[in-house]
Formats: C-alpha cells, structure tokens, sequence
C-alpha cells in the first residue's frame, strides 16, 4: 500500500451531530462503528441516545438470572441454545458484568460455583480472577495483544479492512473477538477441563506462528461469546468489574464459609482454585505456608513524620518500636531447603534466575527457611543506589519479554528483616520479637545481612535514627511493633515507614501516548493512577513525560503496544503493569482527574521493575501527602 | 415510544419488520445493497435502484415492495416512506407512522453531496436510528474536492513516472463515486471485473460515466486501475511489477491499529 486517501460514503462525526440537529429526535439509538461512544456524546448534549448493540449483550445476560427470565422471553425468540459448560461461564461473565452491584456479582457468582465438580472449582475461580493459570503457576502464556488479533481474524476468515473496521469500531480485545466472530463459527461443545487443556497446550506452543495457529483453530469452534471469554482470559483481565476480594467473598458465600478465612487461605496458597476446593470441603484450616510456594509479603503504611508514626504506637503497652533502615532496593523472599534456594520478587515473580549468586550463597544456610529482606545493590567501599541495582533486573529469561536484559556487573547483597519459616515450622502467627531473635541465631552466608534492628521509646529517638539513615543515604525507616504477627499482603497499622520529604509517589500506567516531535512515532507520554483502597479502582492522578532516555521509551513503547487494551487515536489504554517513580514538586486537590488530586511537575524518576500494580501508591497516602503539603506551605 | 430490538439487525417487535437484518428473514426492509446489509429475505421493502442492484448481487424469488422516494404508502399494513440517504446509489432511510409516532432510520448515510448517489434528505422524527460508524470527535473528512484533487494528483504522478495508479475502493458505491470522480481529468479508468458488472448497472439505471475500459492485463500501462480492496496482493496485482497501490477509505484517517506489535498487517500502512 502507498497511499490512503479518506473518501468516505458515510458521514463523518460534524455530520453525525449536524443530522441529529436537524431530525430533532425525542430519542436517538446509534449502530454500527463507535455506537456508545456516539450516544454518549449525544447525552452530554442533552440528547437522549442509547447505542442499540449494547441491547444485543444486554440479551446475552437476561439468559442467566430466573428472576428477569420473564423479560427475555417477552424480548422472543433469544433463547440459551448452547449447553457448552464454557458457554455457561461466559453467560455468567456477562451477567457480572452486567450489574454493578458488588453484592448481585457476588450472589451470581456464588450461585454459580455451587453447580460445579471440585475440577470445574478450581478452573472457573482461576478464570475470574483474570489468570489462565493459578497466581502461584510460574507459567505464563506470552501472548502478545498482535498474535490474539490475528487468531480472531483468521478464525472468522475476514479480510484485512473488514476486521480493521470491525477492530476499531471497539478497540478492545474481547469485543472485537465477539462481533468478528459472531456467526462465523461452527460452535462445538467446550468444557472447563477442555480449555484448561488447551490453556496449557498454548503455553507449550513455541513462537507465535504456532500459537496463533492453536488459537485460530480454536476459536474457530467457539461460539463469538466464548470466544470472547478465551481472549479475555488471555488478555489477563476479564473487565467485568471482578477484582479477587469478590471471588474470595463468593466462595466464602458459596460454601459457607468465613471470608477472611477464604482470604488468609488465597494469601498463603497463591491458588484461588485450591482455595476454593479447601472452602468446598470445609478444610480452609488447612491451608498452609508452605516453602517454595511464594507469598505477599506484610507491608508498611506511610506516614509523613516521626511524630506521626509515634502516634500510632500511642496506645500501645509496651511503649518499645522496631526501628530499621529502609533500603532502596528490591523486596525480595528467600526459600531454601538442604536440595535447593528460590528467590522470589514481591509480586511473586521467580527471579532466582537474575541472582543467581545469592541463591548460590543461600545453599550455605544451615537451615531450611523462608526470610523476608530486600536486595540491595551493594560493595564494600563503594556507594551504590538502587539506579545501579536497576541494571540488574529482569522480569524472565525470556526474550519475548520486555524487561529481559543481559545481566550487567553490579554486585548485590540480600539484607534480611524477616523469618518466616524456620525448618518445618511456619513463623507467622509467632511475634516478631521471636522470629527476630531466631534470625540473630542464624549464621549468615557471604552476600547476607541481617537489618540493624534499633529499639526506639520516642518520637525524638525515631526522628533521630530517621537522620542517621538519610546520612547513610537509605530512604527513610521501617518502625515495626515488635509484638506484631506477620499479615502476608496486608498494609496494617503495625508496620510504618517514614520516607523522604514529599519524595515521590509509585504509580501504575494505564494509558500511554504518542508523543510528539521526535516522538512522534513513539508511546512516550504516559496517564499514571494511583490505588483507590476502598474499592481497588486505579484513578488517574497525572500525566509525565520527561525522565526517562530514549532507550527506555523505546522499550516500554514495545511493552505498551502489546499491552494495549483500546486505543482511542493517538492515545492508549493499557495493561496496567508497568509501575513508574514519580516525583513531583507539589500535590494538590484538582478536578482534573479521577483520583481529585493534580500533581504539579511530575517527572519519571524510575521504572519500577520490581513493583506491580497491586504495590503502587494509594488514594489514602495522596490525600495524606496533599494534607501534609498543604500544612507544610502554610507553615512556610 | 415505538420498541426496538437488536439481533444481528434491527427489530421493530410490534410491527414484525426487521431493518437491514444480517440473516434471511420473513419481511425486512433494505436499506442498500452492500454486502453486508442484504440477505435472501422472502418479501423486502426497498427503493428501485437498491431492487436492481440487489437482483444482480442476490439472484433468487422474492416479493420486492419498489418504492419511490418522499411517496408515502402502506406495505402490509405499515404506513411508511423513503428518503435518499446519500450513501450509494438507491440508498434509502425508512420514515415509519405508527400510533401518533414517527421513526427514522438512516441506514448508512452521508451528508456530504458524492456525485453517484441521489443527495441525502432528512425529516423531523421522534425517533432517529443512526448508524455511527465514525461516530468519534477525531473523524472529520476533508472536503471531497480537496480528497480528490489529492486522487487526481497521485494518479497523475504515477502515470508520469512510469507506474500504474492501482485504486482500491469497493465494488458496488465507492468505485463509481471514484470513476465519476475522474470525469475531466484526462485518466482512462481500467475496471476489475466485479466493479464493471456494478458500474454496467449503475448505467442501466441512467448514471453515465466518463469512459472505461474493462480489465485487460497486457494494456495496464497509462491506466488508471480500479479494484475492490479485497484484490490487494491477488494475483491479478502481482502481475504488474511497477504499480502505487492506493486506499479509499474514510478509515484512511486513521494511522493506528491495534494490530501492530511487530509487523503491521494494516492496509494503511502508508499513513
């Protein structure tokens, strides 16, 4: 192809709007092409305007639900034809999706997981937390948002410009799945079990000419609605407004049991199928820690100043904190039994690979443990900083995958704070004056450390400690109730950290831009959002587009083309999987964006390969710093 | 209000009339004859020129209910009328009366006047149904002579250096819209079979072209081609070495697929 020129036999947006004027509707339904984005314009205009194709899903969820199967019969003839097991779960995707209301999901759900056999379990909970794979599953599919277009497309055997049309008009994934693919199947039975099988054969498939031939193939003999749900479960994320706490909250209401005992079961298998088997067969006890299987590690709550921090410990009796540096590195868990030792990142990720000498160190242990620390970059005699330990990090020894890097030469300690399990006996319900002083009774390895632990009676002892960490160029502190048990994922109110002054906030990307210029042709403006607790929403807070070299832009425009979930013109939605340090000069209330806070200069000070988007900044911490800014202004 | 449903087609319940239905129905009303808005119905609603140039892509027996445009009659006992809707030629909006009420449907339409298709019109209606193909803000077409001095032009240059201007557009509207384009510019348009059997219609029902001749692989050379997008990279093409292709296309605004990640497979890769 040279040349496009747009001549066009339909009318264009100005013209869409000048027809409306001149037929002076009552009410307006759009077709075809951008439908809902059309109608949603026209009701910002004072328009009443509905896109008709949403009545075509609104069809598919009225086949779920007993109570509104009155109105699906009075819409005719849009029986449920299909018996496929998959075609069920998808219908039970839809009609989540089709409240939003977290109680109706959850009852949906639940009413759902009671009809299946312990196997269809384990694979239905695994798919609606968006994973093809339990979260404890090293495997990954790789598969990159180009490979699952081009399955659709030849799976519905359509030309290039039809499916283009038909892929803009959503710009999303499992969408465009639906309409190209809908009545352009032969749709045969498809079980749970069946798809798991063929998940995995996916998995095993090398390269992508095989892969999009198993995908095409199989899509091919879905029906459009499963075949949507294949690509939103290989897109990694079903956009049904699921988030993990609903599933933990309708197995607990499925099989009677109680959610925070779903949810502690969930934390320490990394397994919501097996967790869901566990509440079925009321043995959620058993659940276990268990070496070699990784888990969230416990977090600390930010807090702006010593005094702040000393206030937490106000009511405390024993009026001792834990007081340790906190290291600008990566959090890191150690598993090491006599045969072998794994390193695990905090979100979970195998990365013994990019360490191989600690873990060659760790074999040096005299026991078998799990411990909870940070790799830092580190040499005696030499000032290293988390820039350098960056140089080290790579996310698998893929080369498909972005953060895979040739190792660079920076030597690395592993600084341990924590045990959590010491020769077949877990530690966590242990406090952590006990598991601190099993850990001073451990003799080291080479590359090891123990955190200097200082006990602190004052907020004046904690500010003082707080300066003798920043003259050693550590972040901040980590303040620690000694009695406290160790919480896998939780953020609660026994550990604190103090950082530096309004330093930066981690924020996730969900959308990224061509920039313009140079960057032109490159994805270099990136919208940030931070972590709204209460519901688990990511809301945009801003927007950078300076800090990062050009070698980053290039790699993380890659990154984002395959993440890509929609993209409106220039601008993208994607994955949000690529964590960002922002700094900034001030925080400030702003209705500009979702989260109602506005940064002002941010810049991109690192990206943070070590984090994802779960251990990103939160709404609270925002307000926090924005209150802590605004005193601070005042005051000065 | 009138009810309205959606299934592959749009459906009015209480009337049993469906609009521009994907598969075969009872009685449907036709707004053109794209491929993807036509079916073998039993008893279809359509304008005359539609009625011709759907028998021509769609053989078979059918009851065909011709209708004027702006003549308001009753078919099967729905009070209704046709305006032009400027998309291809014949296209056709449906005006429904029904109970005190009155709804439009466009079909596909434009706005901007072609010089093949009878000039879209418009009437006050209490409910519009719209297509919304380009229904975002960043869709905003050039004016058409400015787009075809442009077609004009790349033709031009690649006839004086020596290649052949291949235009790809579909069969049946957009290749007549491109030919009647061409009229006075001193190009001889060379058809590809399916966009000569359309064009041979659109003269049986009184639209005249500037010359053309039929596709005649040893005679390429000073030829404008025209060809539906789907003989892009045919074997038809690859026959001839020295040739620009070029896309017409309201999408051709657009420079970004979703498609990309390594090679693109768009045919817009150009912009």
């Amino acid at each position: 192809m040279d040349a496009a020129f747009p001549l066009s036999d339909h009318a264009d947006y100005n013209d869409l709007i000048r027809y409306v004027d001149l037929v002076r509707p009552k009410r307006v339904l759009t077709l075809h092409g951008f439908a809902s984005e059309f109608a949603r314009d026209l009701r910002q205009r004072g328009v009443e305007a509905w896109a008709l194709t949403e009545g075509n899903q609104m069809e598919l969820r009225f086949c779920v639900s007993p109570s509104v199967r009155q109105n699906a019969e009075q819409w005719g003839r849009h029986a449920c034809a299909s018996q496929s097991e998959f075609a069920t779960f998808a219908r039970i995707g839809e009609s989540i999706g089709a409240t939003a209301a977290k109680l109706e999901k959850v009852r949906v759900l639940a009413d759902y997981l009671r009809t299946l056999d312990e196997e269809q379990l384990r694979i239905a909970t695994t798919y609606f937390t968006g994973r093809a794979f339990a979260q404890s599953d090293l495997r990954t599919l790789q598969l990159g948002t180009s490979i699952i277009y081009r399955a659709i497309m030849a799976a519905a055997k359509l030309n290039e410009v039809e499916f283009r049309r038909i892929a803009h008009s959503h710009g999303d994934a499992g969408k465009t799945a639906f309409e190209a693919l809908d009545g352009r199947t032969e749709p045969k039975p498809f079980t749970l079990r069946q798809s798991r099988d063929f998940l995995e054969g996916l998995q095993k498939a090398r390269g992508p000419v095989a892969k999009t031939n198993l995908l095409q193939s199989r899509l091919a003999s879905l029906s459009a609605l499963e075949g949507q749900y294949v690509v939103k479960i290989l897109s990694g994320d079903l956009r049904i407004g699921l988030r993990e706490g609903l599933v933990e909250e309708a197995i607990a209401c499925a099989f009677g049991a109680a959610f925070d005992e779903v949810r502690q079961a969930n934390m320490l298998l990394g397994d919501i199928g097996a967790t869901a088997i566990l509440a079925l067969k009321k043995q959620l006890h058993r659940a276990e820690l268990s070496i070699f299987r990784p888990i969230k590690c416990m977090l600390a709550t930010p807090e702006p100043t010593a005094d702040a921090v000393w206030e937490r410990f106000a009511d405390q009796k024993s009026s001792i904190v834990y007081v340790e540096d906190k290291f600008d590195g990566i959090r890191a868990q150690l598993h090491r039994s006599a045969q072998r030792a794994e390193i695990f990142s905090r979100d979970l990720r195998h990365i013994t690979d990019q360490f191989p000498e600690l873990a060659q160190q760790a074999n040096k242990f005299e026991h078998e443990l799990i411990a909870d620390g940070e790799i830092v970059a580190f040499e005696e005699g030499r000032r290293l900083t988390f820039f350098d330990l960056q140089k080290r990090l790579g996310r698998k020894g893929d080369g498909l995958d972005l953060f895979a890097q040739p190792m660079a030469d920076v030597p690395v300690a592993f600084v341990v704070f924590d045990l959590l399990w010491l020769d077949g006996r877990s530690l966590l319900n242990v406090p952590l004056r006990e598991r601190r002083e099993r850990l001073s009774g451990l003799r080291l390895p080479q590359k090891f450390q123990r955190s200097q632990l200082s006990p602190a009676h004052s907020a004046a002892e904690i500010e003082h400690l707080f300066q003798q960490a920043r003259r050693r160029s550590n972040e901040g502190l980590v303040i620690k109730d000694p009695e406290s048990r160790y919480l896998p994922g939780t953020r609660g109110l026994l550990w604190f950290k103090l950082k530096k002054e309004l330093a930066t906030l981690d924020v996730v990307v969900v959308g990224a831009e061509f920039g313009h210029g140079k960057r032109n042709r490159v994805l270099s403006d990136y919208t940030f959002a931070v972590r709204d607790d209460a519901t688990g929403e990511l809301l945009q807070i801003g927007k950078a587009y300076t800090g990062l070299t050009d070698a980053e832009i290039a790699e993380l425009t890659e990154h984002f083309k395959q993440s890509t979930m929609a993209v409106h013109g220039r601008y993208r939605e994607v994955k949000p999987d690529v964590v960002l340090e922002v700094a900034f000069n001030s925080i400030q209330p702003s209705a500009r964006h979702a989260s109602g806070f506005a940064l002002r200069f941010p810049r991109i000070k690192a990206i943070r390969r070590d984090k994802n988007a779960e251990s990103i900044d939160t709404l609270e911490y925002v307000r926090e710093l924005a209150g802590q800014h605004a005193k601070l202004s005042v005051d000065s | 209000m009138i009810g309205v449903r959606y299934q592959r087609g749009v459906y009015l319940p209480k009337r049993d009339l469906w609009l521009d239905p994907q598969d075969a129905k009872g009685f449907a009303f036709v707004s053109h004859a794209h491929r993807d808005h036509i079916a073998p119905h039993e008893e279809i609603v359509v304008s005359e020129q539609t009625a011709a140039l759907m028998r021509d892509r769609l053989p078979g027996i059918r009851t065909e209910h011709r209708l004027l445009f702006r003549e308001r009659q009753i078919v099967r006992g729905l009070d209704i009328m046709l305006l032009p809707a400027g998309h291809i030629l014949g296209s056709a909006q449906l005006l429904l009366f029904a109970d005190g009420e009155t709804l439009l449907y466009t079909g596909d339409f434009k706005l901007r006047r072609g010089k093949s298709a009878e000039p879209a019109e418009s009437c006050q209606a209490d409910t519009l149904i719209m297509e919304a193909t380009f229904g975002l803000p960043r869709y905003q077409f050039p004016p058409t002579e400015q787009v075809v001095d442009q077609i004009v032009a790349f033709c031009r240059e690649t006839i004086e250096d020596g290649h052949v201007p291949v235009l790809l557009g579909y069969s049946l509207g957009k290749a007549q819209e491109i030919l009647c384009s061409l009229e006075g510019a001193g190009l001889t348009p060379m058809l590809h079979g399916s966009v000569y059997q359309m064009t041979r219609v659109y003269e049986q029902l009184g639209q005249s072209f500037c010359k053309y001749v039929r596709y005649n692989t040893n005679d390429v050379v000073g030829k404008v081609l025209v060809c539906p997008p789907s003989a892009n990279r045919s074997y038809m093409l690859e026959k001839i070495p020295r040739k620009r292709v070029a896309m017409l296309s309201g999408w051709a605004i657009e420079c970004d697929l979703p498609l990309s990640g390594g090679r693109c497979i768009s045919p817009f890769r150009s912009c």
